[in-house]
């Protein structure tokens, strides 16, 4: 094999040219004559050396071999088993693995940069001074402003009573604020109807029309959407509901949802079946009865009422509830 | 060294003596750098030789041709050293690891090439005359002091401080133990050692990097392109070994004070001893250096500019500047105080430690002076390594190119003036750029959100 | 294409983001008057933001217009970094824009000393003056003037953010310094908006004492009001504690003051100062406008030519095609537009949305606008057309539906009037004026279509369900519609009243009446 021969004649050379030193004195000839042997020996064992090279590391060729004849040839003998040492050891030795461990955090530093003057905004009764078109408009635009602080849901109401005002500033400000949360769940509905269009199988798309069915619940919710697209933002929510429930009949929730949206279109005994169905896949009562009572009240069944919120008397949340259910379970 | 604060703030968090002390050695060993380290390994060679077989002469001998060694190796690769560590932290910065390693070995091919035929040109030129064993040694010796400083700069890149301290004391024990085994063979024996030790210390560093990273490519040369380059790195790691070395080079050529050692190679017997005595007394120094900048003033320099970039207000950048500036203070005043500890100590001892190794003690004033200046270096060492925080490089340029200007100039004036005043030259030297470095620190803090800001 | 040059010209106009390369409202109505008046001749200063935002010219340009110069105020970002050495900066001119910024917070009621502050600041910004770019960027007496306003007021942190929005503010009152300087000479000045173009207004009559004209469509300050209401690319960096919840950003209250007082600057140089309509008129006033120089001039159109169009309408019922012609932009509020399709749709069938305009302008939101026709179902029915020339589109629509949130005297409606077809529009700007009539006898002529709230699909899909339902009273405003622009809205009684407008300036220009200015 030439590789053999390579190496071989190289190692010759070199214990040529270490002969020559032993005998070598301290003139220039000598000195000559063993870096000529040495060099030609550094040359071979760079070629042979390069042959041992892993194969990704042998390009680029000219650059690699110099590399190797440098520290071969001006490093005379070490240079090479350290070269050959390094380049053949080091790759199959397991590789050192730093731990990631974890950093600590430190407390934020208190900014001193506070705000400057002016107390914050007092106003009791931000729907009556909002609709009060002779109070000042800078006034009212900082009670528009702190609206930003509440729910959506709380918000539109008031933000769309804005919309018909006479001052010009506070109807763009109002539009403005009702236009970027609208914005936020249409751009989620648009993504997710793409995802559901690129779903690859079933039950990605069904994963797809249950978001789609939370996000058009949303709108309508928020007191984004009025009137007949409010009907029609339930009408999807309901179409997707159904859907993702036919992939998964099992959902307690989502089922809850479709009952929900079913009792919002008026289809109230199809919406008693569905709130049934997720009492029967383990909701609690607290979520579900309430719902069955206000249908109930809708089909003037008082007795039915009471009963269904009687089982919720002794039930301490709910706050809101609360006096309806005392109302109801007065004895 | 940036990157090494975080190593030591690990342990100076544990809270305790043995953290604190632990991190005070560590920076002591990090910080007073590799050849402080040499001139050690050399003195105790020195040392542990003089007394055997061998005589005098060649310990001097020896002794003499290894600190050219050192000396030219260092202002040889000093132009890749400054400018090759900003190549490697960009690098890193930018998430492209895979490219530090295949420009290691791009530029140790390109510093082994032109530091072997250097080399070789001396061999045959000054050298002439010279054993050939000497010279192939010396020829070996220096391309691989060349590898040991490049691959200390890589690795302190990687923060591999610990290997690299764990790989000097190995390469060192070598360097003794061979040298010492090997005296029997004279100068070419001792020199063997030392070649023998730095062989294994370099094996050992560029072995680790194969370890720590498979690069896609075995070399490249990135490194080499112009908008990844700062010549004013380059410049300053030139000007700065030029500084340093100056007044030591012009004490071997001057005849007055120097005498003829090996081939070309003079020494100044007056001169070096004291000097690297000397250059001993900086190790608690730098330590306290390192702990200081790298710790304290590091951290509020990171937040200043987090807050100057992610919006903090302008009293908390105010603040964080302040605390920099603080840092700044307190971090030399200490360097200060411990080096004017450091001085007390060889004012008081220098006699003593003198006249145990045997050295007339003539030199006491020499040495007192020289204590002097190399403490100030360490003080301007501190500076310049803030103004590369704050990234002012033509600064530096600026200090670097003073302090061997004033070198050169002191020294050569101080040779004229006569012994009383050698070793002066150096010490006024490196005090006037202080001094003129720490001027423009001043005001560059005090105007620094100002430049940050405004000069963009 | 290489524009043309001159070395004077009888009216500089200065346009910011319309004619020549904006298709829209109001580079139709500059085009009408430059083309109006023959006898003179314009020189035109555009104003745009990138060069990578405007296409080709989007009108040939009128024979009369002998000069074109265009600028873009924020193409600044693509020089090289270079070292950039310290200023000084003059504290005497930086003292005093300290104080002018003083009187700008004071509020509105400067007086007279507030403008003689101003011109003072103007001279020094000038091209020479002491007040320079660079030293705004760059020197320590800018800093200085930064840092205290920053610590007095900013109410919020960040003050990176606070230091770029005044770099990026005021950085284009330099250019527009520059230009005014280099601008060739010219009789008078006309502006079409307050902003920038205004300033830039101002800055040319407090340096060259000649007249300036403006015409205001919409109101500058409102339309950059709603820009900031509604972007998100403005910071709020203040935590739960800094927090006043009923303050907008600080930044957001930083443009719009900035604004504002663009607006005030421009007022306090012009003469007259010309509103659309009477309530813009009031609002001009309200912003700081002298009563005494604020006019009036609707707008008109080109009648005889839209009317020749009745003639090529379907004799029988009016195409069930609601058409929305207007840019494809936030502030024409395409969405409810779209959203009324999805109930006129349910209840009509075979009606369809048209939408007719360019949608280049804000590309992020005519895909929103895609996204949203596609989300309601409505793909079938809602067509995007691109930008469509009028004399085609009219005689095939039933109905020009206006869904902004905010308008001037929108051409659209006038047009659509002259060729027959009503309105049904949000009441913003002059709409309500145009479809109900604004005085008695305006009023006896009809309603000419519907006019709705803003932001209420509901509502406008019944009133355009309604006059689409119900033939007569689709024929009735129509006639209302025709009377109307035919009585108060044609381009002739326009003309005639431009013509009076430039007669005065060139008049006093020729006087050297402006000479006061020049101090």
């Amino acid at each position: 094999m030439s590789q053999t021969k390579l190496g071989l004649s190289a190692l010759a050379l070199e214990l040529g040219a270490w002969a020559q030193l032993a005998v070598a004195g301290a003139s220039d000839q000598a000195l000559a004559t063993y870096l000529a042997a040495h060099g030609g020996a550094a040359a071979l064992l760079a070629l042979f050396a390069l042959a041992l090279l892993p194969a990704g590391y042998r390009e680029p060729r000219l650059p690699v071999l110099l590399l190797l004849f440098a520290v071969i040839f001006f490093i005379p003998a070490l240079g090479f088993i350290g070269t050959l040492g390094v380049i053949l050891l080091t790759p199959w030795l397991p590789r050192l693995k730093t731990p990631a461990g974890f950093g600590s955090v430190e407390l934020p530093a208190l900014d001193p940069h506070e705000r400057i003057g002016g107390a914050g905004f007092r106003q009791p009764g931000m729907r009556g001074f909002l609709s009060n078109a002779t109070a000042p408009v800078a006034t009212r635009l900082r009670a528009l402003v702190s609206l930003q602080n509440i729910p959506t849901r709380l918000a539109s109401p008031l933000l769309r009573d804005l919309l018909a005002d006479p001052s010009e500033d506070l109807r763009l400000l109002a539009y403005g604020m009702l236009d970027s949360r609208e914005q936020k769940l249409n751009r989620a509905i648009h993504r997710e109807l793409r995802n559901r269009k690129e779903a690859a199988d079933a039950e990605v798309a069904a994963r797809s029309a249950r978001k789609l069915a939370q996000l058009y619940w949303e709108l309508t919710y928020q007191g984004l959407v009025q009137g007949e697209l409010l009907r029609h933002a339930v009408g999807e929510a309901l179409r997707y509901a159904q859907e993702a429930l036919a992939a998964d009949p099992a959902d307690a929730n989502l089922t809850l949802r479709l009952g929900r949206l079913l009792h919002a279109q008026g289809r109230n005994d199809e919406a008693r079946k569905a709130y049934g169905e997720a009492l029967g896949l383990g909701l609690p009562a607290t979520r579900v009865i309430p719902y069955l009572a206000e249908l109930a009240f809708e089909a003037r069944d008082h007795d039915e009422v009471r009963r269904l919120l009687a089982v919720l008397r002794d039930w301490p949340g709910m706050p809101r509830l609360q006096p309806v259910i005392q109302y109801w379970t007065r004895t | 060294m940036a990157g090494i604060g975080f190593e030591l703030r690990k342990l100076l968090r544990k809270d305790s003596l043995l953290g604190l002390v632990q991190a005070y050695a560590y920076a002591g060993v990090i910080g007073s750098g590799p050849w402080v380290l040499s001139i050690v390994g050399i003195l105790v060679i020195g040392l542990l030789s003089v007394s055997v077989v061998v005589p005098a002469f060649l310990v001097t001998q020896f002794q003499v041709s290894v600190t050219y060694l050192i000396a030219c190796s260092l202002i040889f690769t000093g132009p890749a050293q400054l400018a090759f560590t900003r190549f490697i932290s960009d690098r890193l910065f930018e998430k492209r690891s895979e490219l530090v390693l295949s420009n290691l070995n791009g530029l140790l091919m390109a510093v082994f090439l032109a530091g072997g035929l250097l080399g070789l040109a001396l061999a045959f030129g000054p050298f002439s005359g010279l054993s050939v064993v000497y010279r192939l040694l010396m020829l070996a010796g220096f391309v691989l002091l060349c590898g040991v400083w490049i691959a200390t700069i890589f690795l302190s890149g990687l923060k591999q401080y610990k290997a690299i301290v764990m790989l000097y004391a190995v390469g060192y024990g070598v360097v003794i133990g061979a040298a010492l085994a090997l005296r029997g063979f004279g100068l070419e024996g001792l020199l063997a050692g030392f070649v023998l030790g730095h062989f294994v210390l370099f094996v050992g560093m560029w072995g680790l990097t194969f370890y720590h990273y498979r690069p896609p490519r075995s070399i490249s040369f990135e490194f080499a392109r112009r908008q990844l380059i700062y010549p004013s790195l380059m410049l300053i790691g030139l000007l700065y070994n030029l500084g340093i070395w100056a007044d030591k080079f012009m004490f071997w050529y001057f005849s007055d004070t120097s005498e003829p050692v090996i081939g070309p190679l003079r020494a100044s017997v007056i001169y070096d001893l004291p000097v690297f005595m000397a250059y001993l007394s900086v190790i608690p120094g730098m330590a306290v250096f390192l702990v200081r900048i790298e710790t304290d003033f590091a951290e509020y320099y990171e937040r200043f500019y987090d807050a100057v970039r992610s919006g903090g207000s302008l009293e908390y950048i105010e603040g964080m500047r302040n605390e920099m500036t603080h840092a700044i203070r307190q971090g030399l005043a200490e360097i200060a105080k411990i080096q004017t500890l450091a001085v007390l100590v060889t004012l008081v001892a220098g006699p003593t430690l003198l006249r145990a190794l045997g050295i007339s003690e003539l030199y006491l004033p020499l040495m007192h002076i020289q204590t002097v200046g190399a403490s100030l270096q360490v003080i301007l060492l501190a500076l310049l390594n803030v103004f590369f925080y704050l990234d002012q490089r033509r600064i530096i340029v600026w200090i670097c190119a003073a302090f061997l200007v004033f070198n050169l100039a002191f020294t050569a004036i101080t040779l004229r003036l006569g012994a009383p005043y050698y070793g002066y030259g150096y010490a006024l030297a490196v005090l006037l750029a202080l001094a003129a470095g720490l001027y423009v620190l001043d005001r560059r803090l005090w105007r620094l959100e100002y430049e940050t800001f405004m000069l963009q | 294409m290489s524009h043309p040059r001159a070395e004077s010209a009888d009216i500089a106009l200065l346009l910011e983001g319309t004619f020549p390369y904006v298709a829209g409202g109001v580079s139709s109505w500059v085009n009408q008057i430059i083309r109006a008046f023959p006898e003179y001749r314009f020189a035109l200063v555009f104003l745009g933001s990138r060069p990578g935002d405007y296409g080709p010219a989007k009108y040939a340009l009128p024979e009369n217009v002998v000069h074109l110069e265009t600028h873009y105020l924020h193409d600044f970002w693509g020089g090289a970094r270079e070292d950039v050495p310290a200023l000084d900066g003059d504290a005497e001119a930086f003292a005093r824009v300290d104080a002018l910024h003083d009187l700008f917070r004071a509020g509105a009621d400067t007086g007279p000393a507030g403008m003689s502050a101003f011109h003072e600041v103007a001279r020094d910004l000038m091209p020479g003056g002491p007040l320079t770019l660079p030293d705004f960027l760059h020197s320590g007496q800018a800093w200085r003037v930064i840092t205290e306003r920053y610590r007095k007021y900013c109410s919020d942190p960040s003050f990176v953010d606070y230091f770029w929005t005044i770099r990026i503010m005021h950085r284009p009152l330099w250019q527009l310094a520059g230009i005014a300087h280099r601008l060739i000479p010219v009789r008078c000045f006309h502006t079409v908006s307050t902003g920038y173009a205004g300033f830039l207004g101002a800055l040319l009559r407090v340096s060259r004492g000649l007249p300036l004209i403006l015409t205001e469509h919409g109101i500058y300050t409102k339309e950059r009001k709603i820009d900031l209401y509604q972007s998100e690319w403005i910071r709020d960096n203040r935590n739960v504690f800094q927090k006043d919840p009923a303050e907008l950003s600080y930044f957001r209250q930083m443009w719009i003051r900035f604004f504002e007082w663009l607006g005030r600057l421009c007022y306090d140089a012009a003469d007259p100062i010309i509103a659309l309509y009477e309530a813009n008129r009031q609002r001009q006033i309200a912003d700081g406008a002298p009563p005494a120089r604020t006019r009036s001039i609707p707008n008109g159109i080109d009648l005889p030519r839209l009317a020749a169009l009745r003639a090529q309408r379907p004799a029988d019922n009016p195409p069930p095609v609601l058409c929305l012609i207007g840019r494809v932009v936030p502030i024409k509020d395409v969405k409810t537009f779209i959203r009324a399709m999805r109930i006129v749709a349910d209840r009509l069938p075979g009606a369809e949305g048209w939408i007719a305009g360019p949608a280049e302008e804000d590309p992020a939101y005519a895909e929103e606008c895609r996204n949203l026709t596609e989300s309601l179902g409505l793909a079938e029915r809602v067509r995007f057309l691109g930008f469509q020339k009028i004399h085609e589109l009219m005689p095939r629509i039933g109905l020009v539906v206006l869904s902004s949130i905010s308008e001037a005297l929108p051409l659209v409606i006038l047009e659509g009037y002259a060729a027959g077809v009503p309105t049904v529009s949000t009441d913003v700007g002059s709409c309500r004026q145009l479809v109900e009539g604004l005085d008695g006898e305006d009023r006896a002529l009809g309603t000419a279509g519907r006019v709705v709230r803003i932001a209420d699909p509901q509502q406008l899909a019944e009133a355009a369900l309604e006059l689409l339902g119900d033939r007569a009273a689709w024929r009735g405003a129509q006639a209302a519609g025709i009377a109307r622009v035919e009585r108060y809205y044609t381009d002739t009684l326009m003309f005639d009243r431009y013509r009076e407008v430039y007669a005065g300036a060139l008049g006093a220009a020729a006087q050297g009446s402006g000479d006061a200015w020049r101090a």
